[in-house]
């Protein structure tokens, strides 16, 4: 909600816009990964190193093409990507579940 | 873990020999029956060790066996109606069994049942089925087979969700029923292997090895086995039960460094 409201709503450059968001999204994912760590300990750091390893190499490339791509390209790129995400959460949702039930710890 | 297979299977043969040793000596003359009944006393009518005393979960952990071996003083088998019985138990583990309902066309979580006091390992293993060997009320004080497992709910009572939990805890490879066979050599040696999953819990695990005979339990071997975490594992979940707030801020710093070693590295090239 972030990005579209600071491209058509604040008349923001998409790149700048894109930075931005992702300057936020930092102390975000910090303050959680802290409250995290130390409330329930599930913090796994393994997965994370490996996650972290495909990230990082990632917004290099993603970065360099970024600046490669006009603003309206990037915003189609952008658009199409949050769409796809909706819709298969929504997909999730609607279709029915192989198994209806599913078990977990007790927290 | 070669080693420990190396082990069991040196005890195992070792054992046959010592089978077969005494076989021909007890043919010929057969002893008098005081002779016989101190013989009974002094040697136990089941021996049974592990192959390894403690499974190791490493970083790169995929599941783990451990071998169950051991010797009876009688034959095993359908002749003499001797059957032997191995059960594994992991850690007491509360389970919640929840269950989708369907609003408005969504499918989201509905009605839940808590299960407080369920082993999060179990697994059954046996020369025949204990439903035939052993009658009902031995089964559910001895807690043999999944069914006989006192499955006490909290939270929604409906059936369905019990049987939930045996099917699901079944298909992740935690609660195993006659998975693996227990397998008779010589008429007096068994082994039996039981199976660790990769989502395996630590703990002390209890293993029990019992000689039915006559649908009674007419003798019972409990041996343990530690599932621990080792080198990095171990010291990562150390620092983090321990010191939670600094592993936290480790977590943050390392992802810094990691988008800051990233940008340094293409900047280059």
């Amino acid at each position: 909600m972030l990005v579209p409201a600071m491209i058509y709503l604040l008349g923001m450059p998409t790149s700048v816009v894109i930075g931005t968001s992702l300057f936020q999204v930092v102390f975000v994912s910090a303050n959680v990964t802290l409250l995290q760590a130390v409330q329930v300990g599930s913090v796994d750091i393994v997965l994370t190193l490996l996650l972290l390893a495909g990230g990082v190499v990632g917004a290099q490339f993603g970065a360099q093409m970024g600046t490669k791509l006009r603003g309206e390209e990037t915003r189609a790129l952008l658009g199409m990507l949050v769409l796809s995400v909706a819709l298969g959460l929504l997909y999730d949702l609607v279709r029915t579940p192989e198994n209806l039930f599913a078990i977990g710890p007790v927290p | 873990m070669i080693l420990a297979a190396a082990r069991g299977l040196a005890v195992l043969l070792a054992l046959a020999g010592a089978a077969h040793a005494q076989a021909p000596a007890a043919l010929p003359t057969p002893p008098a029956p005081a002779a016989a009944a101190a013989a009974a006393a002094s040697t136990p009518q089941l021996t049974a060790d592990l192959s390894t005393d403690r499974v190791e979960i490493t970083t790169g952990f995929t599941g783990s066996s451990v071998m169950v071996f051991g010797a009876t003083e009688r034959l095993i088998g359908p002749e003499s109606g001797d059957d032997v019985v191995v059960v594994a138990w992991g850690p007491p583990q509360a389970t919640v069994v929840r269950r989708k309902v369907n609003v408005l066309g969504f499918w989201i979580n509905g009605p839940s049942a808590v299960f407080r006091d369920v082993p999060g390992f179990y697994a059954i293993a046996a020369t025949r089925p204990v439903w035939e060997v052993l009658p009902e009320d031995t089964r559910r004080a001895s807690r043999l087979g999944l069914e006989a497992l006192p499955l006490r709910a909290s939270g929604s009572q409906a059936p369905a969700f019990r049987a939930a939990l045996l099917d699901l805890r079944q298909h992740d490879g935690r609660w195993q029923e006659y998975a693996a066979p227990v397998t008779v050599a010589g008429g007096r040696l068994f082994s039996a292997r039981v199976s660790f999953p990769d989502t395996v819990q630590t703990g002390a695990y209890r293993i029990e090895v019992l000689l039915v005979r006559e649908r009674r339990i007419v003798a019972r071997q409990e041996l343990y086995i530690d599932v621990e975490r080792v080198g990095t594992a171990a010291s990562i979940a150390y620092v983090a039960r321990t010191a939670p707030l600094v592993y936290g801020v480790v977590c943050i710093l390392l992802a810094a460094l990691a988008g800051w070693l990233g940008s340094v590295m293409f900047r280059r090239n």
